[in-house]
């Protein structure tokens, strides 16, 4: 048994207290040890890293970049993933995520999350079934309203196609601060499962006032761009080694541990969507749902630390 | 679907990596070699006609390549990655249009350039960068041959081209209408360059730079001469 000095026994008996305080079923541990976190509208446990799309799949018709993003798709499937992102605007990504999930046999736990965008109000079912084919998968999990293109009639089609069971899940989506009032008053007035928004390190408007309310409605909160467009990584990897206090508080691997766990260890989030082109990548995000997740005391040094640098 | 410009990053309009999109430039080029012998022949053949005063000719040769490109770079390939690459293949094609339409509307000499004025001579160097200089840029950047993008093959290098033959070919308003969709290509593309971290984005901004002095001089009012 490793030997635990007196703040480190102090330290577990809060976390435990902590965790037992949560409501049941808020933080539990796959078998593969990826953690899941509840859909509140359902109970259904999902893994809180998930998988974007923007960019990364975008690959075109090129078989071999095709194979190498099913690679991608393989790893993140082989540590437990579930939720993959998409939409209409990431170009071929579709097409792409319907080669690589046809490669690899339609993996078990996928959970598909796509868009509609158009700002033809009545082309959601036709928009839901095109994806469908392009992905080669019926239902989808989770279909979003891409930015809030057309929201009302969208959402009034799609709140039929839940009850229909056309889809599973219906939620909005926003990215980089856009729109929050609007986003708001949807969350508040509206029967919705999901809301994807930009939340990261450097990037908190959401906490003072989105991610309250999706707690206090009950909606399960997606987190995009959590590198903010990649420079967040790529600028900290390239610069600085993770703080030893991160590595000894909560077992911290890297930056990418480092800045998804700041993330989902959010009590109002359910999922962070990093996307990546490079499997070793992918198996970093990965890492980053396992282990110990830092407190509310520790993500308030996390921020101090990156705002100091 | 665009609103509150000011959250927008460029990096926000490019939907790929700079992998993807140099193997798109590659698989092109491995895609129509060695086509790219002929083309570039038919890019100096353009210019030798629009300088010998045979511009007809040189304008429908000129659509045709546009055309040719905004199918086969824009909307087969390139729209494969941007959704809004089909509607820069409409502008290509558009402008293609415009071309034949100036040949067979009015007769050629109400609205052809006059030759040795600096507008031409600004067109031929264009053309000279877009034909032989473009190719050079993938070999002396590090990369295979297959990579260096070519007149009537690759956007880039057809557009710089088709902003010079404009510039040798055509005065007035028909020069502003065939020149603004290479115009706008080349800042989209130098943009989307700079983005990826390209070097050569420079080589547009130039192209851009010397296009728009070309046609702010051919819309200056003529110097009449003292009889």
């Amino acid at each position: 048994m490793p030997h635990l000095d007196r703040r480190q026994m102090l330290k577990l008996i809060v976390a435990g207290a902590a965790v037992s305080a949560l409501p049941a079923g808020w933080l539990s541990a796959a078998p593969e040890g990826m953690l899941k976190k509840p859909i509140p509208s359902s109970g259904e446990r999902i893994p809180v890293i998930g998988m974007g799309t923007w960019k990364s799949f975008n690959v075109g018709n090129d078989r071999q970049l095709r194979l190498a993003r099913t690679e991608v798709l393989e790893e993140f499937f082989r540590h437990g993933g579930g939720m993959v992102d998409c939409s209409p605007m990431y170009g071929s990504s579709g097409e792409v995520l319907g080669f690589a999930l046809e490669q690899l046999g339609h993996p078990e736990g996928l959970f598909a999350a796509e868009k509609v965008w158009t700002e033809d109000g009545t082309a959601t079912r036709k928009v839901v079934s095109e994806l469908e084919s392009t992905w080669g998968i019926q239902p989808f999990d989770l279909m979003q309203i891409h930015n809030l293109v057309a929201w009302q009639p969208h959402l009034e089609m799609l709140q039929q196609m839940k009850a229909e069971g056309a889809v599973r899940y219906i939620g909005i989506t926003t990215s980089h601060g856009r729109r929050h009032d609007e986003f708001e008053r949807v969350m508040a007035n509206e029967d919705i499962d999901f809301v994807q928004l930009t939340y990261s390190i450097t990037s908190r408007e959401v906490e003072t006032r989105l991610l309250p309310l999706a707690a206090e409605r009950g909606i399960a909160v997606i987190a995009n761009m959590p590198y903010d467009r990649g420079p967040l990584i790529k600028g900290l990897k390239a610069r600085e080694q993770v703080p030893e206090w991160a590595v000894q508080e909560f077992d911290c691997k890297g930056w990418a541990d480092f800045l998804l766990k700041f993330i989902v260890s959010h009590p109002a989030l359910t999922c962070a969507i990093p996307s990546t082109t490079q499997v070793e990548h992918m198996r970093e995000n990965m890492l980053a749902g396992t282990g110990p997740m830092p407190d509310a005391e520790l993500r308030q040094r996390m921020i101090r630390h990156i705002e100091a640098l | 679907m665009i609103d509150d410009w000011s959250t927008y990053a460029v990096a926000d309009f490019i939907p790929f990596t700079a992998e993807v999109y140099f193997r798109l430039i590659e698989r092109i080029g491995e895609r129509f070699w060695p086509l790219h012998l002929p083309a570039i022949a038919l890019g100096g053949a353009i210019v030798w006609l629009g300088r010998t005063g045979r511009t007809g000719i040189a304008c429908v040769l000129l659509a045709m390549v546009l055309a040719w490109v905004a199918v086969n770079f824009h909307i087969r390939e390139y729209a494969e990655l941007n959704w809004a690459g089909i509607w820069a293949g409409y502008a290509f094609l558009a402008t293609a249009g415009l071309l034949v339409l100036f040949v067979l509307l009015p007769p050629a000499r109400q609205w052809t350039a006059s030759a040795g004025s600096i507008r031409p001579a600004i067109g031929l160097l264009l053309a000279a960068v877009g034909l032989f200089g473009y190719p050079l840029i993938a070999p002396l950047s590090g990369h295979g041959w297959m990579r260096a993008e070519t007149f009537g093959i690759h956007a880039d290098p057809t557009a710089v081209v088709a902003l010079g033959c404009a510039l040798i070919l055509l005065r007035g308003l028909r020069l502003w209408l065939v020149a603004i969709v290479p115009l706008l290509w080349c800042m989209i593309s130098a943009l989307t360059l700079h983005t990826l971290e390209a070097a050569w984005a420079w080589v547009l901004v130039a192209a851009i730079a010397l296009a728009g002095a070309g046609l702010i001089i051919g819309s200056l009012p003529r110097r009449h001469t003292a009889r």
